[in-house]
């Protein structure tokens, strides 16, 4: 991933330039097939991480400084704000099951837009089990590492039937 | 805020260059993106006042996506101006706007948390009174230097 990202700048660098192609070599970018592989897996992690109650995966799923649109309102940003944000979440909440598919994606170089829908089956405290589904608009960031992370997540559940 | 690689690789590719890019075509700056940013929010706010959805669909890019309120997930801007006129003839706006929480550059796109109030009237009943709310907007900067959404998606916080 890291020559992906070398590739990225390179490719950069050459449609920066409208005569440059001696200088700089450019290859192509991730496909999008590939971006998509990466997102899918990252959101399989963020499934079983969500219901091990695994704060810090959680946590470590966004970029540094990323922004979670909390479904109770306001938003949290970066990884000081995000850790306690899931200890406290996941203190209320159980997540059984359920899992987060991509509905469509859009990749622009390092960052890719993606819209998704979730289901969840939800127990807080002691009631019973709740199934609910909703979407998402996650903003995802390749980092220097090659490693796709959550920039910018706004999860929303749908209306109760 | 902290990723500045998309603008330094496009510095880097502008120093390259014997003839640098044309105005337009710069990396637009974190002030330039708010402003233009601002303006799209007052475009929003004037049309939705009036309900036009018509208007309000063509601050999206040709193939936006809008993740409403009711659940849907409209593609394209035919499809986000049928949700919007739903929005509209359901709920008359009657005050409120947007204010820019952060903004996030990435080259010509900006990732932006917004944060909303808005006063409406629903299905022809009396004022809602404000309601606050927060949105995560992804902007695609155009040619022209205007800036379109290529994501939005926002909802109400719990009742304030």
């Amino acid at each position: 991933m890291r020559h992906l990202l070398s590739c990225a700048v390179a490719a950069g660098f050459a449609l920066a330039c409208s005569h440059g192609s001696d200088a700089v070599a450019s290859a192509p970018a991730a496909s999008t097939e590939s971006v998509r592989a990466a997102i899918a897996a990252n959101n399989a992690e963020f499934a079983r991480a969500i219901k091990a109650k695994d704060t810090a995966t959680l946590t470590h799923l966004f970029t540094e400084d990323g922004i979670f649109v909390s479904p109770a309102g306001g938003f949290v940003k970066g990884w000081a704000a995000l850790e306690p944000h899931w200890v406290d979440r996941l203190s209320k909440a159980t997540f059984l099951d359920g899992g987060i598919t991509t509905d469509s994606l859009e990749v622009r170089g390092d960052i890719a837009v993606e819209a998704a829908r979730f289901t969840w089956t939800i127990q807080r405290g002691d009631g019973p089990p709740v199934a609910r589904t909703g979407r998402a608009l996650t903003v995802w960031q390749r980092g220097s590492d090659g490693r796709w992370r959550m920039l910018a997540d706004h999860p929303e559940y749908d209306p109760l039937k | 805020m902290t990723s500045l690689r998309p603008p330094v690789f496009l510095a880097l590719g502008v120093a390259g260059c014997a003839h640098g890019p044309t105005p337009d075509s710069a990396a637009p700056t974190d002030a330039a993106a708010r402003a233009g940013i601002t303006a799209q929010h007052e475009a929003w706010r004037e049309a939705i006042i009036a309900g036009d959805a018509a208007r309000l669909a063509r601050l999206f890019t040709d193939d936006g996506v809008l993740l409403s309120l009711n659940g849907s997930v409209a593609k394209g801007r035919g499809e986000v101006q049928k949700v919007l006129e739903d929005t509209v003839r359901h709920a008359r706006y009657l005050s409120g706007g947007f204010t820019i929480e952060t903004v996030d550059l990435q080259g010509d796109l900006a990732i932006e948390i917004a944060a909303f109030t808005w006063d409406r009237s629903l299905d022809g009943g009396p004022p809602t009174r404000p309601q606050k709310g927060h949105a995560l907007a992804v902007w695609h900067r155009q040619p022209d230097g205007t800036w379109l959404l290529r994501a939005w998606s926002a909802k109400y916080d719990p009742r304030n």
